[in-house]
């Protein structure tokens, strides 16, 4: 299964790695990607939808309000892509949220080249990207499914990116339970 | 002094929207979002004072509106920087009914400003529902 993944990010602290999806949607497990997907299909605009397209409510109804990044991607460098809105579920800044934040603060290095990489391969394309996300921290396991919607604030470039997740039902055991007890 | 408040923001609303950007979201209505999500998730019941509670912790500007008396409930201003005109919009919004998902809206004055309003319905788990403005 390792070998079946298209990125990797890691140092001695553990280890990111992608796998792209290329559209492959589990229905059931992918619902709430799904209608995000459909809904972000409806816009008619010549090109983009427009980061004020994206409304709270339309979140909170998808399921999705904590699982959900709005990332101002207009630098021209990755790293200083900066999270306009960050899931509450995530916290990468010693438990803070990582809200108003660029992509080089991020105190993980593998984490940073991940964003980096990944968002600036988002911005590029263009285009909807679904991936399964699998890292591991400190011996933390962590597994996602990861869409990524490109905005555009003219209808032309990309200059935002909605990025939603859906966590796997991978069972987030961090160490057996010997060793917690240990 | 409700029908004093809601004839007051008849004249003056001039139309409210129900879309409000995700990146326009303040923080304190994203914990809200997060406490009322977590409530439905998990269906705990929980008092109407540790609902307030949390909420005063999130933010000022909020609106405590119990639904104990009636089937529109008695309305209670929490937050002591709320103004006239919060005031009068909590009470419209209640006069519409809260209920299902929280739902966020700007409404438009004839002044020209704004007030941003999010609504949560805390009602199927406590006896209260809750409108917070933005900060």
């Amino acid at each position: 299964m390792a070998a079946s993944f298209d990125a990797r990010f890691g140092d001695t602290r553990g280890e990111l790695r992608v796998r792209y999806l290329r559209g492959q949607f589990v229905v059931g497990r992918d619902d709430q990607l799904i209608r995000l997907l459909a809904q972000y299909g409806r816009f008619n605009y010549p090109g983009m939808p427009t980061p004020q397209d994206i409304t709270i409510n339309q979140i909170v109804r998808l399921g999705l309000f904590t699982k959900t990044h709005m990332i101002d991607c207009s630098d021209d460098s990755p790293l200083n892509y900066c999270f306009q809105v960050h899931s509450q579920e995530t916290h990468v800044l010693r438990g803070n949220s990582f809200e108003g934040r660029r992509i080089r603060e991020a105190e993980w290095p593998a984490l940073r080249d991940y964003g980096a990489y990944e968002f600036a391969r988002a911005k590029c394309a263009a285009a909807p990207d679904f991936s399964f996300v699998d890292y591991s921290l400190d011996g933390i396991q962590v597994a996602y499914r990861r869409l990524i919607l490109p905005l555009s604030r003219d209808g032309r470039e990309v200059s935002h990116l909605l990025v939603a997740f859906s966590h796997d039902k991978v069972p987030v055991a961090p160490r057996p339970l010997e060793q917690m007890r240990a | 002094m409700r029908a004093n408040v809601i004839e007051f923001a008849r004249r003056s609303l001039v139309r409210s929207t129900s879309d409000i950007a995700l990146t326009d979201a303040p923080q304190g209505w994203k914990e809200a979002i997060v406490l009322w999500t977590d409530l439905y998730q998990q269906r705990i019941p929980r008092s109407p004072l540790y609902l307030i509670s949390k909420i005063a912790l999130v933010t000022n500007h909020s609106v405590i509106i119990s639904n104990e008396e009636g089937p529109k409930g008695s309305i209670m201003f929490y937050g002591n920087l709320l103004n006239d005109m919060q005031k009068a919009i909590a009470s419209a919004i209640v006069d519409e009914g809260i209920s299902g998902f929280p739902n966020a809206r700007r409404f438009h004055l004839r002044s020209g400003y704004d007030i941003p309003a999010l609504s949560l319905s805390f009602s199927e788990i406590s006896s209260i529902d809750i409108v917070l403005f933005g900060t």
